[in-house]
């Protein structure tokens, strides 16, 4: 029985080829896009699941002006809670790089991770030599990942190595760890303890309520409830306001595993994964199977019709209704597997790339594992059943008179269903259309839109020592501008693009109730804002005497010139540059104004974008001489084309000022570039999946037109016999086509106007909706549906009339 | 084996109500070579569909060696179908995708027969009605006669008690006609039971016995 159903089902396959042909590759496109964007959801939830235990992050967040959150906090942070017993066990990491002498080579260790013994309680460490407690046993041990130990050492069998760091402390391998996995947030190079960061710096940074230095990781006997986390909240913020009255603050627990796909703090250990651009792939997926399977159970009814007579003969020759249905669900089966091992062979093929592209290592061996394989198989049959159900359905009810009649299923029901389909489809692919048209017009828009500085011939490079920076800048200046293509030399703690930033309290002397409470404070260098080519709208910019200036006088009490940006101006409550110029401002560390200093006000800049256009702009100001992070960004303008040496240049001038390593150089237009590229990816991949939809569905159209064509075929040649034009043939049979896409139409259009404008809300700068769009998404639809009858009239045209009027085709 | 008791049937459509069978009495006995005449309209067909439990009857009663068979459910009918009835169309009916070979066996697979029992069959059948030869060429390589031969080989093979022909001789010449009644009476000599539609006077004439049918009555029978 069951061999007899697969010849029949491949005798029928093969009877039909062309249209089962285009059938198939609209269903294994679908699945092949569903399959590998279920790897890729399954990996973005997979992320940091394979640790010993349950835990979460500590994350800060300052409730005044920004509600700014870090996922940072301070060192004392941690063992307060413990003694509160609070928490069950923590951890803390403070990444910094690690400049290390070997022998003639100096080397940097980026990201060493300076830990609590207590990071194999909390993490899955792999090591591949030695053991990862010696760590803790004495300062000046260090785990190094291979990758790291072949840097150093150009070997990964580094166990016990020595090498000595920039000021003479000694440090030895005592372990070599496996690569971090990509599942997982964390990210270092090296794994050495909170001792051996005492060792290099002492504990000013450990012993501190300030400064927001360390990722800390907590554990419970049982997860938290809200109270827990109010009352930890709190617990935290009491030493804070002790130092610091006014403070406004809370702290929030985060759950490890949620932090790829949550954490957006500032100062994540890694660029994590997007919660937007997951479900975005969750709905291009449900999109994409569902267009897939409409358009398959579309053909293969229609393509039923044509089994009509054969329902009628089996079942006189003894078939049962569960028979019949079994047979063609059976088939159906077997068309979806066959759909199916296509869809995973090309998904092999595919993964890499679309991994790739994802910035992420995707690979068919994903889904090997049980339970993996388990949810496809239960994929497979779901898809397999309803994509099967209603051809097998409505065949198997045939009526055996009618059935041998060849009446086949021209009934009404089976023409609404199939239209409804079509419908749905269309509906879809237009409104996706009309979408991702605006998409691309805003993305475009994005990437033109003005930031308030330049970003193009700037060059940067970051990581910078600032205590270095502040005693040798000029000196650096000087050799730098010695090379004709460098137009002009800053630096900032912070510059455009950069995620970091330190708060401070602001107000006017003369009217103290106008005030900025934790204003975002830049430490510039002489010359940034010409370098950047930020608009100076008054007054003028920061230059070496106010570095000095500030330099000595801080400390000592002395008035320090300041540069306001517009926003910071509207703030105070000045309505003008002008109005703000040579006015003085209180400048203070702590909410109540304690040890406040007097700052002018020398000149007022534009506002400019500090990351990415999604943060909004900010009240901002900018001191010089005053360095308030350890590390400082160099900036660079060279002239146009001098971008591909620019390098060597830095690289010669960098040698006469420094014995320190060479910092890497970056471009900040590609910086820039980099912070909006989920959004760029979004666009690409959203645009993707319509083409993928409009693909399926154009070879829903063609199927289903040319079949209607091929079952009307003598009819058509007596129209044609008696007189119709090739025009009105093609009218005729799109006709029922014609009003489905018109209606579709008119439905896509409210529903990609609603997508559209939901989706332009979120931006702060929208483009217009453009009507083009709306216009010609529909028509394209409609001039689609009558090329493709077009085409298929060339069936038509095959056959001479006699042939068809005799009906022997 | 058959008995008919009164059996009606109408059709409505839009208003319209067509008397097809009017209170039909018959006989029939196994071993009956019965030829069904009659104009146009007269209910022929609809009396070998009610035969042939394809349409439900009106009134009347179905008897089918003692079972009546109008009282028995769809599925049941369609069980009592399989192992009873066999059919004959004027246009054939064979599947198109399946060989002469697939199509005779077709019966047997749906009675879950072996399937060396089902080769066994189906070669003796094919022998028998001398295609053998054409066993596993497809219904399109076939000329009309040879066909009908393969239809009437799929309605034996499931060794049905009685086979209902609609005008089995309606699309084919003549002389092919003819040699399709000589293997029809053939059959029935070896034990068959037929009742068979036919418009024509000699083939009708190869039949045991003859019956008569106008608007729905049964005329007359002539043995
Ligand atoms: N499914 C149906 N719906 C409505 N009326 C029907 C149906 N089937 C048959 N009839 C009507 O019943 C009557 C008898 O039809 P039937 O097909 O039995 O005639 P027939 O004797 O076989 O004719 P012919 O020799 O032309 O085949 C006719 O008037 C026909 O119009
Ligand atoms: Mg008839």
């Amino acid at each position: 029985m069951w061999f007899h159903y697969l010849l029949t089902a491949l005798r029928h396959f093969k009877s039909q080829l062309r249209y089962q042909l285009l059938n198939l590759t609209g269903l294994a496109i679908g699945l092949t896009s569903s399959l590998m964007i279920l790897t890729f959801l399954m990996q973005e939830i997979s992320y940091d699941k394979q640790h010993p235990a349950i835990s979460y992050r500590l994350d800060i967040q300052f409730n005044s002006l920004d509600n700014s959150r870090l996922a940072q906090v301070a060192g004392n942070m941690a063992p307060y809670l413990l003694q509160k017993q609070l928490i069950t066990n923590a951890l803390r990491i403070h990444r910094q790089s690690l400049t290390v002498h070997n022998r003639q080579l100096v080397n940097t260790l980026e990201q060493v991770a300076y830990t609590d013994p207590s990071l194999v309680d909390f993490f899955k460490i792999t090591v591949q030599q030695g053991s990862i407690e010696s760590v803790y046993q004495k300062p000046g041990s260090i785990a190094l990942t291979a990758s790291s130990a072949i840097n150093l050492f150009g070997t990964a069998e580094a166990l016990q190595q020595t090498f000595q760091d920039h000021d003479g402390n000694i440090w030895t391998v005592v372990a070599i760890l496996d690569e971090l996995p990509q599942e997982t947030h964390l990210q270092f190079s090296a794994i050495a303890s909170i001792d051996s960061l005492v060792m290099i710096e002492g504990n000013g940074r450990l012993d501190s309520w300030m400064r927001n230095d360390f990722y800390t990781y907590v554990q419970f006997t049982k997860s938290p409830k809200d109270s827990d986390r109010k009352l930890i909240s709190d617990t935290l913020a009491q030493p804070l306001k002790n130092i610091v009255p006014q403070l406004e603050l809370e702290f929030h627990l985060l759950k490890t595993s949620d932090i790829h796909l949550n954490g957006s703090s500032i100062g994540e250990m890694k660029f994590n994964g997007s919660k937007v651009q997951f479900y975005l792939f969750v709905a291009i997926a449900i999109i994409v199977l569902f267009v897939a399977l409409f358009n398959y159970i579309n053909f293969a009814t229609a393509l039923a019709s044509k089994r009509a007579l054969e329902v009628g003969v089996r079942q006189i020759s003894g078939a049962s209704k569960t028979q019949l249905m079994w047979q063609f669900l059976l088939e159906s089966a077997l068309f979806t597997l066959f759909a199916s091992a296509i869809a995973f062979l090309l998904s092999a093929l595919l993964l890499p790339y679309f991994g790739h592209y994802l910035q992420r290592e995707l690979t068919i061996y994903q889904l090997l594992t049980p339970t993996y394989l388990a949810l496809l198989f239960t994929g497979y049959l779901i898809i397999s059943v309803t994509a099967g159900f209603y051809p097998a359905l409505t065949l198997s009810n045939l009526a055996i008179l009618s059935a041998l009649r060849g009446a086949g299923l021209r009934g009404r029901s089976g023409r609404w269903f199939q239209q409804t389909l079509l419908f749905l489809q269309l509906v879809v692919s237009i409104a996706l259309l009309i979408w991702v048209g605006h998409i691309a017009l805003q993305l475009k828009m994005l990437q033109q839109i003005p930031v308030g500085y330049s970003s193009s011939n700037r060059l940067v490079a970051m990581h910078i020592d600032n205590e270095f920076l502040q005693q040798r800048f000029a000196h650096l200046q000087f050799e730098l501008k010695q090379h004709s293509n460098i137009i002009s030399v800053s630096a900032a703690d912070a510059i455009p693009t950069e995620d970091k930033a330190l708060f401070m309290q602001v107000r006017r002397q003369l009217r103290p109730e106008l005030k900025l409470p934790n204003v975002m404070v830049n430490n510039i260098y002489p010359d940034f804002i010409s370098t950047l080519n930020i608009p100076l709208l008054s007054g003028r910019e920061l230059n070496i005497e106010d570095m000095t200036l500030t330099k000595n006088g801080y400390q000592r009490g002395q008035e320090f010139p300041v540069v306001l940006n517009m926003l910071a101006v509207q703030a105070l409550g000045w309505s003008s540059a002008e109005q703000a110029l040579g006015k003085r401002l209180d400048f203070s560390e702590h909410p109540d104004f304690s040890y406040a200093r007097s700052a002018l006000i020398v000149g007022i800049v534009d506002n400019y974008y500090l990351t990415s256009i999604h943060q909004p702009m900010r009240p901002q100001v900018l001191v010089t001489g005053m360095p308030m992070l350890s590390d400082a960004s160099i900036i660079l303008h060279v002239e146009n084309d001098a971008e591909r040496f620019a390098k060597s240049l830095f690289e010669q001038s960098w040698k006469r000022v420094s014995d320190k390593d060479l910092p890497a150089i970056e471009l900040l237009s590609s910086r820039f570039r980099q912070l909006h590229q989920n959004d760029q990816l979004n666009g690409e991949l959203t645009a993707l999946a319509t083409a993928m939809t409009v693909m399926i569905v154009s070879f829903g159209l063609m199927g289903c037109a040319s079949y209607s064509t091929q079952r009307r075929l003598s009819e058509l040649a007596i129209r044609k016999v008696l007189g119709a034009s090739m025009t009105k043939l093609v009218l005729l049979l799109s006709r029922q086509f014609l009003f489905t896409v018109t209606f579709a139409s008119l439905v896509a259009i409210i529903i990609a106007w609603w997508l559209t404008t939901n989706w332009l809300s979120s931006f702060s700068m929208q483009v217009p909706l453009n009507y083009w769009l709306f216009t010609m998404a529909p028509l394209s639809a409609i001039g689609l549906v009558l090329g493709i009858t077009f085409l298929s009239l060339s069936l038509f045209r095959q056959y001479s009339l006699s042939t068809l009027l005799k009906r022997e085709v | 084996m058959i008995i008919l008791e009164k059996v009606s049937k109408s059709f409505t459509t839009e208003h319209i109500e067509t008397q097809a069978l009017n209170a039909i009495d018959l006989e029939i006995d196994a071993g009956d070579f019965i030829a069904v005449t009659g104009p146009s309209g007269s209910g022929k067909s609809t009396l070998l569909n009610v035969l042939g439990l394809l349409e439900p009857i009106n009134s009347g009663n179905y008897w089918f060696e003692g079972k009546n068979l109008n009282a028995l459910s769809p599925n049941r009918q369609q069980l009592f179908r399989k192992k009873n009835i066999g059919f004959i169309f004027q246009n054939f009916n064979l599947i198109d995708e399946l060989s002469v070979f697939e199509n005779i066996e077709l019966p047997l697979i749906y009675q879950g027969r072996e399937r060396k029992a089902r080769h066994h069959r189906v070669d003796e059948l094919m022998e028998r009605l001398g295609i053998a030869h054409r066993s596993s060429h497809m219904p399109q390589q076939l000329s009309g006669g040879q066909q009908q031969r393969v239809a009437i080989a799929r309605a034996l093979s499931g060794q049905p008690k009685i086979i209902l022909a609609d005008e089995p001789t309606g699309n084919l010449d003549s002389s092919i006609g003819k040699e399709v009644m000589l293997l029809l009476r053939e059959l029935n000599a070896q034990g068959a039971t037929i009742l068979m539609v036919t418009h024509s006077k000699e083939h009708a004439n190869y039949a045991g016995r003859l019956i008569q049918m106008k608007d729905g009555f049964h005329l007359q029978t002539q043995n």
